[in-house]
């Protein structure tokens, strides 16, 4: 199995022979390149061009956080799975106005049903008043029927998603992670921070996935393609962050297993420090190899391969052999 | 379309297995690199027959091992298994036959070094005409816009189209 390396501290990477080497004041390690997927750098690290290139040839990306936890960027290696045949019914149904709807519409009722299931969970565990959350996140989506444009469905679902956050207080229930209201670069509280960074995470790992499709991550549906940017792989994380991100917020602050003094108070705004980020990252790739069984394909698979499979699922969809259906968790 | 695919080894092969895989691998949609079975194809004829050249490149096709003997040319294909032997040989003559057409003298030897196994193959001139007749089907097959429905067949189960397929 090939898994993910993290790499917190300060130091360089380099390539030695054929295996990835990396020194950190004095301390040495080499990692193999066989068992790694993909590599994120949270700390301070040196690289050459060289180490790029091997990194191209084993098939590893690279994703760049800064030191407060932002999501920087990636090195993605040039594609390995490239078929001109999906780009171009990529394009075909980026260029189409109505099939970009139905794609970017599949995508907000993905996000839309799945945050729902969210919520209604927690009102089956007795949280009553999140009732008149659900209600008017129902009413919001019924609109999206009446809904010919992009921008008017961005609208409606970055409301869906506002109305969604303003319950997560009902949900928490706790004084020190408070919700109050979404804030962004730099988030204002510990809870926003956690979920920016629970975001950033989750648009990182669409996007190795999506690296080991045909799929090319520049062409997205919902959000805008500027030719420059990955944006496929936010597409697809709408679906996938209420269940795995925001899930997995609410167990560890349930647990306890975060307090406020994790979170660090900078200049402009409240910062996540390498201690939160190493135990959500552990509790993320546990529940990325959760398995759970899925209709058609039978036995058990896992979240990550589940993601996969939802790309697998765009690319027949593209090819016009099923129509697109997004992932809905049974919950 | 109006180009005609380039028909490889791999696509004649896969048809004979599943015709689906072979409109798929046409089309450039290759399978998840991160299948395991694959690993162990990649790493079996790493480990193995070190002194020959290996995956050479010749007119659209990739030989997974050549080594010159006498006056003739010994192509190997190297397979994991004796599981679907009968595309494999098939997949060889067609790599015969290309050579063939090329005025190069080659016969072939089908590897399974995990079982220690090895098959002569010969391309008779039976051979030369039922290639030709299948690469005809399959061009004409290829030419469809969608690919067949999967079917579940033997060969899915260590397929590494699996996900893709029932996705
Ligand atoms: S999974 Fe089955 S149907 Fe799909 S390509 Fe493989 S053998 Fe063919």
């Amino acid at each position: 199995m090939k898994r993910p390396i993290y790499i917190f501290s300060d130091g360089s990477l380099r390539r030695k022979n054929n295996t990835l080497y990396f020194e950190s004041e004095g301390v040495q390690k080499f990692i193999p390149v066989e068992n790694t997927s993909e590599i994120y750098i949270f700390g301070e690290v040196e690289l050459n061009k060289r180490f790029l290139e091997f990194l191209t040839q084993s098939e590893i990306i690279l994703h760049f956080f800064n030191r407060y936890g932002y999501y920087v960027g990636s090195f993605y290696p040039r594609e390995y799975l490239n078929s001109g045949y999906m780009i171009l019914k990529q394009a075909e149904h980026y260029l189409d106005p109505n099939k970009r709807l139905y794609l970017a519409k599949a995508f907000v009722e993905g996000a839309y049903k799945n945050m729902r299931q969210i919520l209604k969970y927690y009102q089956s565990r007795g949280i009553d008043d999140l009732k008149i959350y659900i209600e008017q996140i129902e009413n919001l989506f019924s609109k999206i029927n009446y809904t010919n444009d992009i921008n008017s469905l961005m609208a409606i679902e970055g409301n869906i998603r506002q109305t969604y956050y303003s319950a997560f207080d009902l949900i928490i229930d706790k004084d020190e992670f408070k919700f109050e209201k979404r804030s962004k670069r730099p988030p204002k509280n510990a809870l926003n921070t956690l979920i920016s960074f629970g975001n950033s995470m989750m648009y990182t790992i669409v996007l190795s996935e999506i690296y080991r499709t045909h799929l090319d991550p520049r062409i997205g549906y919902l959000h805008a393609t500027n030719f420059r940017r990955f944006t496929l792989n936010l597409d697809v994380a709408e679906i996938f962050k209420p269940i795995i991100v925001d899930r997995l917020i609410f167990s560890i602050i349930s647990k306890n297993m975060l307090k406020p003094e994790h979170f660090e108070q900078d200049l402009e705004g409240i910062v996540i420090t390498d201690f939160a980020k190493k135990l959500f990252i552990d509790e993320l790739e546990q529940r990325l190899s959760t398995t759970i069984s899925v209709k058609n394909i039978g036995n058990y698979v896992s979240y990550r391969q589940l993601i996969r499979i939802e790309l697998y699922k765009i690319e027949k969809h593209l090819m016009g052999e099923k129509e697109y259906q997004p992932y809905v968790t049974q919950w | 379309m109006e180009k005609a695919f380039d028909i490889k080894g791999s696509i004649v092969q896969a048809y004979i297995v599943c015709k689906r895989q072979a409109w798929l691998l046409s089309r450039n949609i290759g399978p998840s690199s991160d299948n395991p079975f694959l690993e162990i194809g990649k790493l079996i004829s790493q480990e193995y027959y070190k002194n020959d050249k290996k995956e050479v490149y010749f007119d659209g096709v990739v030989l997974d091992l050549i080594r010159q003997e006498d006056e003739v040319l010994l192509v190997g294909e190297i397979k994991r298994s004796s599981r679907a032997k009968n595309a494999a040989i098939l997949q060889l003559k067609f790599y015969l036959y290309k050579l063939f057409k090329n005025n190069i003298k080659a016969r072939g030897k089908l590897l399974i070094p995990e079982e220690k196994k090895t098959f002569d193959v010969e391309l008779t001139t039976d051979d030369i005409e039922e290639i030709e007749t299948l690469t005809e089907e399959i061009a004409l097959f290829l030419y469809s816009q969608l690919p067949p429905q999967p079917q579940k067949i033997k060969a899915c189960s260590k397929c590494s189209y699996k996900e893709f397929c029932w996705a």
